[in-house]
């Protein structure tokens, strides 16, 4: 797609606004967004997400594993929500906070465009010390995980009409969700 | 329905635009924002009604008892079940983004009664801190919301990740999870065309200029809200020293502008000035942007002394008042466009009599 404005560059950055309930869309190249970001009003807003639309085609081109990394990207998925690429790349957010350890690879470039470095500087949670609540979120996504393996095999299993297997994984299912509760019990609310 | 605690809110000063602040006749306010999320929660855009309710009873719970806000009542909204109208008033007042005007389910606001210090519950974000007070001083309202956010990380899991810092649903945000802000009067910098340069240097330096409404929102009345975009790889304090080393660089231009307006084209600007104050003054249909601009005009005239009748405290409130939804909330009635324009005229006639 060419950009907008001078109709010869290829489109990086695409903004997308939502005033009074009218969705725009703008496509432009990276030097009139800069050029005209303090004349449209819709570029005043130009957040740095947009770029993030951009990711797979600069990666491609940019790193030497890019070629693998854009033909894989679509299939990444989060475990623990379901989020995937195609979503990332749409809205610019993740689903949860596991995410960033599924996309980390897809963000590791990003962030180094978008902050001015890719480690945390600042404060610490208080009761972070700790640290035990990292390790709980990561048994969860292991549990969260492992049920979403189950619940796929278990419908692979009723379509082929194996039902003992069936009712074995049904358990398991269960089992682990029991832990997931035990193990949630930190949480603001149990599932 | 009338809201009765959104009736009390509109009833109720707003700190600051009511509190003198320093430099308070170039900068209105200085703003902070902090971004949390709860961990092992999926954020507001991947989560459903229930659990989004879920987190919002919980963060109520939790605000209730904080002493940070404690300091006077505070008052809570379920933003998803209040009117538009209702909730317009609360974006007017900036407590609120635009993205609630369109809330899902589970959307809340919790602000102490001045309305300085108020957490969004599930915008974007799970939590969004928030700390506003008159004027420049950003360190001063830094210690404020840390205070609340150590307070707050004691009794809720925030997504946390030694590296990540802060987890957040948009990673233009991760890390800090900051945003500081300051909404400055540039009226000087837009009459000597110099605005356009300080924008383009503003955003030379990674940071953002925008207008009265925050992302989005065209530049009104010469107010330019001037915030970090970076979030990550530097700390809460390095931030906020980067942004108001360049703030502090913009007053002192916009201090000059004026002196330099002041002693070579003194006509011109009282002329400015003298017009927007009758426009204000004797008009009987009058629209919002028109009446802002026009407000602009005045605060300056006020910051020159050129009017003994007007103080600053009416004209920061007349800014608040003629936005539609304070204005219905005045008027105690809704009212289409015509009627707020003429509703509008009479208010400002009103409030500048002399
Ligand atoms: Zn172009
Ligand atoms: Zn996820």
């Amino acid at each position: 797609m060419l950009c907008q404005i001078c109709n010869k560059n290829p489109a990086t950055i695409h903004v997308q606004e939502i005033i009074n309930g009218e969705k725009k869309v703008f496509h432009l190249c990276a030097e009139c967004a800069a050029k005209n970001a303090e004349t449209e009003p819709i570029l005043q807003s130009f957040n740095l997400a947009e770029m993030l639309y951009n990711f797979t085609n600069e990666n491609g081109q940019e790193n030497a594993g890019g070629a693998e990394e854009t033909s894989a990207a679509p299939s990444v998925k989060c475990a623990a929500c379901g989020w995937d690429a195609e979503r990332f790349r749409k809205t610019g957010r993740l689903g949860c906070p596991e995410c960033y350890l599924v996309f980390s690879e897809v963000l590791s470039g990003v962030l180094e465009n978008m902050h001015r470095g890719s480690t945390h500087l600042g404060k610490t949670p208080r009761n972070h010390e700790t640290d035990h609540r990292t390790e709980d979120v990561i048994e969860k996504v292991a549990l969260r995980k492992k049920i979403a393996d189950c619940q796929q095999e278990l419908e692979i299993r009723i379509r082929n009409e194996e039902y003992e297997e069936a009712a074995v994984l049904r358990d398991r299912i269960q089992e682990l969700k029991k832990a997931l509760e035990g193990e949630g019990k930190e949480d603001v609310h149990a599932e | 329905m009338p809201n009765e605690r959104i009736d009390a809110l509109f009833r109720q000063p707003v700190c600051w635009l009511t509190d003198n602040g320093p430099e308070d006749d170039i900068a209105i306010s200085s703003r902070i924002r902090l971004a949390r999320n709860l961990s092992g929660e999926p954020f507001p855009v991947r989560s459903d009604d229930v659990s989004l309710t879920a987190v919002r009873d919980s963060v109520f719970g939790v605000l209730e008892r904080a002493d940070s806000m404690k300091e006077t009542e505070t008052c809570e909204f379920k933003v998803d079940e209040l009117s538009e109208l209702d909730r317009r008033f609360l974006l007017e007042r900036h407590l609120i983004s635009r993205e609630f005007l369109n809330p899902r389910r589970g959307a809340g606001l919790v602000t102490n009664r001045e309305q300085g210090l108020f957490v969004m519950v599930n915008e974007e974000d799970h939590l969004r801190l928030q700390v506003l007070a008159p004027g420049f001083q950003l360190n001063e309202i830094w210690r404020r919301i840390s205070r609340l956010d150590d307070e707050l990380s004691m009794e809720l899991p925030f997504a946390f990740d030694k590296t990540f810092g802060y987890l957040t649903s948009c990673p233009t945000n991760l890390g800090t999870g900051l945003r500081a802000s300051v909404m400055l009067h540039l009226p000087g910098l837009v009459l000597t065309n110099q605005i356009q340069a300080v924008v383009q240097g503003v955003n030379k330096l990674g940071l953002a200029a925008r207008g009265f409404y925050g992302e989005g929102s065209q530049t009104l009345g010469n107010l330019y809200q001037i915030s970090n975009q970076s979030t990550l790889g530097e700390s809460e304090e390095q931030i906020i020293r980067r942004l108001a080393s360049v703030i502090a660089q913009i007053i002192t231009h916009e201090k000059k502008a004026r002196a330099l307006l002041l002693a070579n084209r003194q006509n011109h600007l009282m002329n400015h000035i003298g017009r927007a104050y009758g426009l204000l003054k004797h008009s009987y249909i009058i629209s919002g942007d028109e009446s802002l601009n026009s407000l602009s005009a005045l605060r300056l005239g006020v910051d020159l002394n050129m009017f003994r009748s007007v103080n600053i405290h009416t004209v920061n409130e007349l800014f608040l008042l003629v936005q539609a939804a304070h204005l219905q909330k005045y008027e105690g009635r809704e009212l289409d466009q015509e009627n707020r324009d003429v509703a509008r005229a009479a208010l400002l006639r009103k409030f500048l009599q002399e």
